[in-house]
């Protein structure tokens, strides 16, 4: 038995070593991450006629080439230049340069055809841009973009595509009641990850890092939804595949400490000891609960009306009720919370929070009149923080509320069907 | 959730309207009116308006003095500004018409009135855009043909927030 004991001890602490160790992982490319992994990063930059100064530039064949500058931290001068062009004079922008090792030039790179380019006069456009073409969509294949590391370059894939679109501005100018202007970006997103199989408190996962704010590091924590990067791990039932880096990550029902590479090559768990917890105390018995900030993003179940977390500032994301319905059926409520003053909330070391969440949800109804005794009904659920509220049934969308219309001496009272719209 | 719904023509309103949901889920329902379409009546001939102390005039009904006519952006191709008998005409351009006023207006404080017709088309046919301090509001007249509103009202467009209007143009 003591034995037996002994062994379990060398295992328990050769697990541990090896989830604080570096565990590798290797880079994949394979598109848009938003198909291959399930989650979605952007970041758009907004591209101007200025050229960039201290820049070599190639030779371009159309007369107004546009330039955007990408911020990532993995070169030395912490942006890189992208530049667009136009394979005819004055036509659409179906050529991309972009500096992919990373030297400061782009007159030594080779254009990169659109797969797909559109190009289309907005109606009523304005001649005073003084070019045809102001609503435009163009797609490039993903570019390979070398990084500088300390054991060669590193790659990473980035998509561009290329947006304009007129914006009207509405704003009060003496003599002007509004303006429109000429919006053009690039909108860039990943098109690789990194990805292996880890092991964590004795268990094996699949890890995948995603960059979430499209800056070209993996490590990125931070307070605001969309800015801190992607940690996936697959194969813990217990959580959602999603999580992003932070301070803490839940992984089989433990917490523990991340420590993604900024190049993505690796990541370390550390467990997380001695965690200031506080509570969050609602008014629903049970309910799951997503949050998110710095430290990191963490699924929380609600029972007998409290759960406990590591103490820090989060941001509600979303929430989940379930009731018992007539029949055995399984109801389910999920909230969608807004990002504003009302989703953030702070758990306090040996404290308790309360949080508003919860029936009654409240169903607002708007009549916007379309036509002379026509009228277009819509009708809101919103939750207790404001947020929108949709119901399931079984798992399934539940059925629409009907809609009573009724005249003040019941001589018309019936009941309609609404749809989603 | 969206529903459309046209009044019977033998049954008089005003009509309520109650959603009715099935499940475990407390839900606090508020019934809602709909709305009532409102009737422009016709300034009459010869009756000044609007009337009462304070006014000032924009347009002097003779001359374009004070105005000028928008040429920027989605203006450019507008349509001839001209005054006749009395009324400021704006015809149809490309993609609008407009003019805007050149004189001193207040930015808070104050009341504005306009008398608009629609001669031809089913679209909108009046966007009053006025300040409201530092910003900017718009009353739109005849959008989705007998709509009013007032745009931007709790961030909603002028047909999908409170001010929203059902009216009947003569």
């Amino acid at each position: 038995m003591v034995r037996h004991i002994a062994w379990m001890c060398v295992i328990l602490a050769a697990a541990a070593a090896q989830a604080q160790q570096a565990q590798r992982l290797q880079y994949r490319t394979d598109g848009q991450i938003e198909k291959s992994l399930g989650v979605y990063a952007e970041v758009r930059v907004r591209a101007e006629t200025s050229p960039p100064p201290g820049v070599a530039l190639p030779k371009f064949s159309g007369d107004r080439p546009l330039f955007a500058e990408w911020i990532t931290l993995r070169v030395p001068g912490g942006h890189l230049w992208l530049a667009l062009d136009q394979s005819g004079k004055q036509g659409a922008y179906d050529r991309l340069y972009v500096d992919t090792n990373a030297d400061g030039s782009l007159a030594d790179e080779i254009p990169v055809a659109a797969e797909q380019a559109e190009a289309a006069n907005a109606p009523g456009a304005p001649a005073s841009y003084g070019r045809k073409l102001n609503q435009q969509t163009a797609r490039f294949p993903a570019v390979k973009v070398l990084f500088p590391g300390r054991d060669g370059p590193i790659a990473y894939h980035l998509n561009v595509t290329f947006r304009s679109r007129i914006q009207r501005i509405i704003t009060w100018t003496r003599g002007v009641p509004d303006r429109e202007v000429l919006v053009e970006e690039l909108w860039l997103t990943p098109a690789g990850w990194h990805e292996g199989t880890v092991t964590v408190g004795g268990k094996t996962y699949t890890c995948r890092l995603a960059d979430a704010n499209v800056n070209g590091t993996f490590d990125d924590v931070s307070a605001d939804d969309g800015q801190a990067d992607f940690i996936l791990i697959d194969g813990d039932p217990m959580m959602p595949i999603i999580r992003t880096a932070g301070r803490y990550i839940q992984i089989g029902g433990a917490l523990y400490h991340p420590h993604p590479a900024s190049d993505g090559a690796s990541i370390v768990f550390a467990p997380a000891q001695n965690v200031p917890m506080g509570t969050l105390r609602l008014d629903v018995p049970q309910a799951q609960l997503t949050v998110g900030g710095e430290n990191g993003l963490l699924y929380l179940n609600v029972t007998e009306g409290k759960v406990s977390a590591p103490a820090g500032k989060y941001r509600l994301t979303t929430w989940k009720i379930e009731k018992a319905g007539d029949s055995g059926a399984t109801w389910q409520a999920e909230g969608s919370v807004v990002p504003n003053e009302s989703s953030i909330l702070e758990v306090r070391e040996g404290k308790e929070t309360p949080l508003t969440i919860g029936e009654p949800f409240v169903c607002k109804g708007l009549d916007s009149a379309q036509d002379r005794g026509t009228h277009s009904l819509s009708l809101r659920l919103r939750g207790r923080l404001g947020e929108p509220v949709y119901l399931y049934r079984d798992g399934r969308q539940a059925a629409l509320p009907q809609v009573r219309i009724a005249n003040a001496d019941k001589t018309y009272d019936q009941a309609f069907a609404t749809e989603y719209g | 959730m969206l529903l459309s719904w046209r009044e019977p023509d033998d049954i008089k309103g005003p009509f309520t309207a109650t959603p009715v949901f099935a499940g475990p889920f407390k839900i606090e329902v508020q019934p809602f009116a709909l709305r009532v379409p409102l009737v422009l009546k016709p300034a009459e001939p010869g009756v000044p308006w609007p009337q009462g102390d304070g006014w000032q005039p924009l347009f002097d009904g003779k001359t374009l003095d004070g105005w000028r006519v928008v040429e920027e952006s989605s203006f450019a191709q507008h349509g001839a500004v001209r005054v006749d008998g009395n009324r400021l005409v704006l015809e149809t351009g490309r993609n609008r018409t407009g003019v805007a006023c050149l004189k001193e207006v207040p930015t808070t404080d104050y009341e504005i009135a306009l008398e608009a017709m629609r001669e031809t088309g089913a679209a909108d046919f009046c966007n009053l855009v006025f300040p409201v301090g530092e910003s900017h509001c718009a009353l739109t007249l005849g959008g989705y043909v007998n709509m009013a509103g007032l745009d931007q009202v709790d961030g909603q467009p002028f047909n999908e927030n409170e001010a929203a209007r059902n009216l009947a143009y003569q």
